[in-house]
């Protein structure tokens, strides 16, 4: 049976952001919402799973440069990190920034940076808000 | 490959605290020692559960996520007051039937739940301690 090779790289970001459809009133947006919706914003320390798969490189012994996956990662935070996600990051224009969406939009912007590559592809991601909330996404 | 079908699962976890004995109703409990060691005491003893519950479904245009969470909160919080700061196995009468082993607990928890999401409840995780967790999910082509 062949095995599936995974191999996953955590990061941490700090970020602010606020649960608002901008089509609805401030009371139906705190009744879907909650506190997520309250005017000011609020930030939370996220956590980051990218887990990508691929063959384990005979001569390397890996599957790609942790070094490697660890600067695409980086260059992906540079919007997400000490980021306002309503405001600084364009991706989320019509996007509620969830855990969901944001883990939806992490995906796109990692399996972007991994496109030209033949040696892995995206796996899953897995986005913690809290401790105690993640979402995890993928595509197959 | 930059196209595929989209899937999402997001995890709440839910805390409790609760005693309980493992015991087998009609041994000793010198036999109960013998299948359950420690987890037998008579007087029972206690955890700090975690128990993540895992959701998937298709996310909502308009909201951005698969469940509001003011809807996890409402459907998973009475299941897991049940339990918190009780007596298992006196309280809940599953476990009159049941070992109230971490298995059990789960597939307890998994059935309450399963009720209240209508097929959208995707797995159960639940922890005793940090260092023992039993997992409960469908199985799924496309799961990762």
């Amino acid at each position: 049976m062949p095995f599936r090779k995974l191999i996953t790289k955590k990061v941490e970001f700090s970020a602010s952001h606020r649960c608002w459809n901008r089509n609805w009133s401030e009371r139906k947006n705190l009744e879907v919402f909650g506190r997520e919706s309250l005017s000011g914003g609020h930030g939370h320390n996220f956590g980051l799973e990218v887990t990508v798969e691929g063959e384990i490189n005979p001569e390397t012994g890996m599957i790609i440069n942790l070094f490697d996956l660890k600067e695409i990662v980086a260059s992906v935070m540079e919007d997400f990190d000490h980021k306002n996600l309503n405001e600084d990051n364009a991706r989320f224009g019509d996007l509620v920034p969830t855990t969901e969406n944001i883990a939806k939009v992490l995906w796109d912007a990692v399996e972007e940076k991994l496109s030209g590559r033949d040696d892995c592809r995206l796996y899953k991601i897995r986005v913690y808000e809290t401790e105690d909330l993640f979402c995890d996404y993928w595509k197959c | 490959m930059l196209t595929g079908e989209e899937h999402v699962r997001l995890t709440r976890i839910f805390r409790f605290s609760a005693s309980h004995r493992l015991f087998i109703e009609g041994l000793s409990d010198a036999e109960n020692f013998a299948v359950f060691d420690r987890c037998s005491n008579p007087s029972g003893h206690g955890h700090d559960y975690a128990v993540e519950v895992s959701v998937t479904g298709d996310v909502d245009p308009e909201t951005g996520m698969v469940e509001s969470r003011v809807n996890l909160e409402n459907l998973v919080r009475p299941v897991i007051d049940e339990l918190d700061h009780g007596w298992i196995d006196r309280d809940v009468s599953f476990f009159r039937e049941n070992v109230s082993t971490v298995e059990n607990v789960g597939r307890y928890l998994w059935a309450e739940l399963e009720k209240a999401f209508a097929g959208r409840l995707d797995r159960l995780r639940i922890w005793e301690n940090s260092k023992s967790g039993f997992e409960y999910l469908l199985e799924k082509p496309d799961d990762r």
